[in-house]
């Protein structure tokens, strides 16, 4: 038995943020991970936000090979089955109005987790952390009310007065201390990828400085992350496992073979001279409103065990990283005030709710449903008809240009139905969005109404 | 065209644990066929209306959870391999 300040279960890259920011603030702490390297067990064709980069500094060192800034992503909107071609392409680099620098330089840094999550925890381990490899917590120990400590997979014992589990998506610390049974099944998704080997120097010559594609039709959806060595060829996202139950067949499996005969992905394996290297099953909760259970005494959850990965996309390294730092911050504060209860650390869920990643929560629901669609007849019919009226109408090189600009507006009266289905999701979420602004418009109204009145700007009703 | 075919078992390395790590319990399971649906890697069969998993199912587990998950029965129990032990991602 041995003991610690704090233990951090699971070695991804929000338990190395908890791990170094506890450490290098003075705390003895032991990470424990269950792969023989961490990363080892991380599947996800993964992409860092820029989000990274501004909220933690030393993102502006990192340096791994298979590293690639995306300064180009292309968007293909593919046509309905059997078909493998695209129907309209288009490519874009990162918005020029953004409200911190990263945001404008890439839209995400594209490389491999095992790369990134080895990296993290050397930043961990030279703040200080203990690193213990190939071990598996499988259970809690407590004393009262509070959980203080784990107990890995030979029996060894681990004590701490606090303990962050960011153990991933099926967290058995928040199984043991009974913060959850298991997810609903529509609370979480599996992603099949492919990872393909390929010449690094052909997919430099190939792609140039496009190292992301989305892929989006009826029914069919999936993207390619490119990396300096190789590429990921995932399936479709935006749906769940119940959605899977209720079609009876495995999706995202079956829409990750369909991609790899894309057209345009059948040109990149061709052209980089690629081949397949491994298969992978990326499971991750994908809720539709913020998890408030995610503490009790003595163990925050952070990251994939809280549920944390964002309702529209399901972006989860940031997230996990930012609510994991969180949880340290919130540790370091219990040991100065010596209380590691559960009403004391509601403040990391409290605080965690009112930060970037419970506020990417706010219309969650409309937000995943409104992905989904994605992948609809109706999506696919704006863009198709959006084709139409620039490449039939304004663009047109079949007809005289003047008749082909006289077809505009026909074309978009066609597009009456799409636009008004966008306007069904836009409306609820921007509404969700804007309504704690308009709430804090209303109450300073109120608050300067009677100081209007006695001088008299308002007057009461009837007079 | 013709199917592509993707060998999926022949695509990825794991550590074959020394230790079962799925169990379901027959007296639970109603045969929803749920497991058998879900697992990427076809490991779950049905026999006799209920839910098998391959003998060899250490071999080829991806460790994703998701048989656990979509049983309605709670008839599966999933936990991990040992550590150490397991998928092994090298391009993740």
């Amino acid at each position: 038995m041995s003991g610690y300040d704090l233990i951090v279960v699971g070695g991804g890259p929000g338990g190395s943020a908890a791990a170094k920011e506890a450490a290098e603030n003075g705390l003895k702490v032991i990470m424990l991970e269950r792969g023989r390297f961490c990363g080892e067990k991380n599947s996800s064709g993964f992409g860092l936000s820029p989000k990274a980069a501004r909220d933690f500094d030393y993102i502006k060192d990192l340096d791994v090979p298979s590293l690639w800034p995306t300064k180009f992503g292309v968007m293909h909107i593919v046509d309905p089955k059997p078909s493998s071609a695209d129907r309209m392409t288009w490519g874009l680099t990162p918005p020029r109005r953004c409200s911190y620098p990263q945001a404008s330089e890439y839209m995400i840094q594209m490389m491999y987790r095992p790369e990134f999550d080895r990296w993290m925890a050397e930043k961990a381990v030279a703040a200080g952390a203990k690193l213990k490899l190939s071990t598996l917590a499988i259970n809690v120990i407590r004393e009262g009310n509070n959980i203080c400590g784990v107990v890995d997979h030979k029996g060894n014992e681990y004590r701490a007065p606090v303990v962050i589990a960011a153990d991933g998506a099926h967290s058995l610390i928040a199984h043991k201390a009974g913060l959850r049974k298991k997810w609903e099944k529509d609370q979480v998704t599996v992603l099949a990828t492919v990872d393909f080997e390929a010449d690094s120097e052909r997919i430099a010559e190939y792609c140039g400085d496009t190292n992301v594609h989305i892929f989006m039709g009826p029914e069919r959806g999936g993207y390619v992350c490119i990396f300096r060595n190789g590429f990921h060829i995932g399936s479709r996202p935006a749906k769940t496992l119940q959605s899977e139950v209720d079609a009876g067949r495995n999706i995202s499996t079956r829409s990750v073979i369909d991609n790899i005969q894309l057209d345009f992905v059948q040109r990149l394996i061709k052209a980089t001279r690629a081949k397949p290297r491994e298969f992978q099953l990326h499971f991750l909760p994908w809720l539709k409103s913020f998890n408030e259970r995610i503490y009790t005494g003595g163990l925050m959850l952070t990251g994939d065990a809280a549920g944390m990965a964002e309702p529209f996309m399901a972006e989860g390294v940031w997230q996990s990283m930012y609510s994991s730092r969180l949880a340290a911050k919130v540790a370091l504060r219990a040991h100065k005030d010596k209380d590691f209860s559960k009403i004391y650390l509601k403040q990391y869920m409290d605080e965690l709710k009112a930060s970037p990643v419970g506020i990417d929560f706010t219309a969650g629901s409309v937000l995943r449903d409104f992905f989904s669609e994605w992948t609809s007849q109706t999506f696919y019919d704006l863009f198709d008809n959006l084709a139409d009226a620039m490449f039939y109408g304004m663009l047109t090189m079949a007809e005289p240009h003047a008749q082909g600009m006289l077809r505009v507006p026909a074309i978009l009266v066609d597009m009456i139905p799409q636009l008004m289905f966008l306007a069904r999701y836009y409306y609820p979420i921007t509404e969700e969005a804007s309504r704690n602004k308009i709430k804090n418009v209303i109450l300073s109204i109120k608050a300067v109404a009677p100081m209007l009145q006695s001088m008299g700007v308002l007057t009461a009703g009837g007079n | 065209m013709d199917e592509y075919r993707l060998n999926k078992r022949g695509l990825i390395n794991v550590i074959e644990s020394p230790v079962d790590f799925i169990s379901v319990d027959h007296a639970k399971c109603m045969g929803c066929k749920n497991c058998v649906i879900i697992c990427g890697m076809d490991l779950w069969k049905m026999r006799d209306g209920k839910a098998m998993l391959r003998p060899d199912y250490k071999k080829f587990c991806t460790e994703c959870a998701s048989c656990y998950t979509v049983c309605d029965f709670d008839a599966i129990e999933f936990t991990f391999p040992p550590g150490g032990y397991g998928i092994a991602y090298e391009r993740g």
